[in-house]
């Protein structure tokens, strides 16, 4: 039996977002989180990981296989613009999304607690498996000062400017509120 | 269909590993040809942002005069909040004007630089400079406020740099006391600080002490611009006896405000 509704997103027009969208929004995204912390000083200290929050919102809309490439380019691009080694963003947040792609059909997506609940967790993951693969090359760093200096504050305000920026998307999207 | 995916993926994330395991230096060579592609973007979102900041100026100040008398003129208002804005370069430009007169005065052969971009993430402290290979900058160039050390490039392309702080996890900056005493290395502790290592347990290091760079010339990459000596990185707050009591460390306070670092400034030579 059909179950879908007139006023319900329906499963087979849901469109995956292609690389020629992707690709772009990612470059936009690190473009962002380079530059903000010159413009607004507060950005500094509570810093919105963009790029985490494009891989989640793609993420969850793709399977396994899309997310986790969507995680590599997001990771590459990060690589790209930051002063470490290439491969330790792509590989963290590659595995990031391939989780994400993984458990994304059981997850009620339309639920603005779901992608809040998302976000949290790829932002606390994500240090984890930074901290990792750095300490796979002998690179140590201060997991537990990052944590409880950044990652906290950084997740929260993710799962803020996440939620909002999801929610305004779909509403864009769908021509009417998806909540 | 599916296996022909997870190939791909293996190949990826196999990939990435690989490229992992090779030098850092294929690294920054990847990344330097990158980056150069976005520098435009970098510079025209910074002027964007410049653009923001004023107008967050005028607003914060418009909205203050506005409580405090609802009934004041329109055109009153404008001229208020186009002296704050007046203030606010004037003080920018005092603070540039007083970072490069210390340079100047300490023997410095600088050119100023402004920042257009910062680290993407919290794990690393890097700057992205509008001064690169063009301009005299090369891998191991020292960049500093005023006579305080900031950092040294480690990648330069074209028109723009990338400057690792000394508060990077990875930095290791050969140091001296001003007066040549003790000697040691500073690299980055407790977030935002900085801790002097591998003190001698024997030397006499006290709070207030100013610490500087030390020149060792070029030990460990033949292509890298040696570090000046004499450039102040900070002063004495504390010191401790590490673990083993083979040596002693000591926590600075660099006179550098990095979170608002806008302006700084190159040392082409000294």
């Amino acid at each position: 039996m059909n179950s879908w509704r007139p006023g319900w997103e329906h499963p087979t027009r849901r469109r995956a977002q292609g690389p020629a969208t992707v690709l772009p929004v990612l470059l936009g995204c690190v473009l962002l989180q380079v530059t903000l912390p010159n413009s607004i000083s507060l950005y500094e200290a509570l810093r919105v990981q963009f790029v985490l929050i494009a891989i989640v919102y793609f993420g969850l809309e793709k399977d396994w296989f899309g997310a986790a490439m969507t995680g590599v380019a997001g990771g590459f691009v990060m690589d790209i613009f930051s002063g470490g080694r290439i491969g330790v963003y792509a590989l963290s947040y590659g595995l990031i999304g391939f989780i994400i792609g993984g458990v994304q059909e059981r997850l009620f997506k339309d639920n603005l607690l779901t992608i809040a609940t998302v976000i949290v967790g790829a932002s606390l993951l994500s240090p984890f498996l930074v901290f990792n693969v750095l300490g796979l090359y002998g690179v140590e760093l201060d997991l537990f000062g990052q944590f409880t200096g950044r990652v906290l504050p950084s997740a929260a305000a993710n799962a803020i400017v996440g939620c909002t920026l999801s929610s305004l998307l779909r509403r864009i999207r769908h021509g009417r509120s998806a909540f | 269909m599916s296996g022909k995916r997870r190939r791909i993926a293996v190949v990826v994330f196999v990939g990435i590993f690989a490229f992992l395991s090779l030098p850092i230096v294929v690294s920054r060579s990847v990344k330097e040809a990158v980056t150069g592609f976005f520098t435009p973007l970098f510079s025209l979102s910074r002027s964007i942002g410049d653009k923001l900041h004023e107008i967050w100026v005028v607003a914060f100040h418009s909205n203050n005069i506005v409580r405090e008398s609802v009934q004041r003129e329109r055109e009153t208002l404008r001229l208020r909040a186009e002296l704050a804005l007046a203030r606010e370069k004037i003080k920018e430009m005092t603070a540039f004007d007083s970072q490069l007169t210390a340079a100047v005065r300490s023997g410095l052969e600088v050119i100023p630089a402004r920042v257009i971009g910062r680290e993407p993430d919290s794990w690393y402290q890097t700057l992205l400079i509008d001064r690169g290979v063009k301009d005299g900058v090369g891998r191991g160039t020292s960049v500093v406020y005023g006579e305080n050390l900031v950092g040294r490039v480690i990648e330069a392309g074209g028109r723009w740099s990338r400057v690792r702080l000394i508060l990077d996890p990875h930095s290791a900056i050969p140091a001296m006391t001003f007066d040549g005493a003790v000697t040691g290395l500073v690299v980055a502790g407790r977030p935002r600080q900085l801790r002097m290592t591998y003190i001698e347990h024997t030397e006499k290091v006290s709070a207030g002490d100013v610490v500087a760079t030390a020149h060792l010339g070029k030990v460990l990459s033949t292509d890298e611009v040696p570090l000046p000596q004499g450039l102040t990185i900070g002063r004495v707050v504390s010191v401790s006896q590490e673990e083993g009591g083979l040596y002693q460390s000591a926590t600075l306070e660099s006179a550098v405000s990095f979170r608002n670092l806008s302006e700084v400034l190159v040392v082409v030579a000294k």
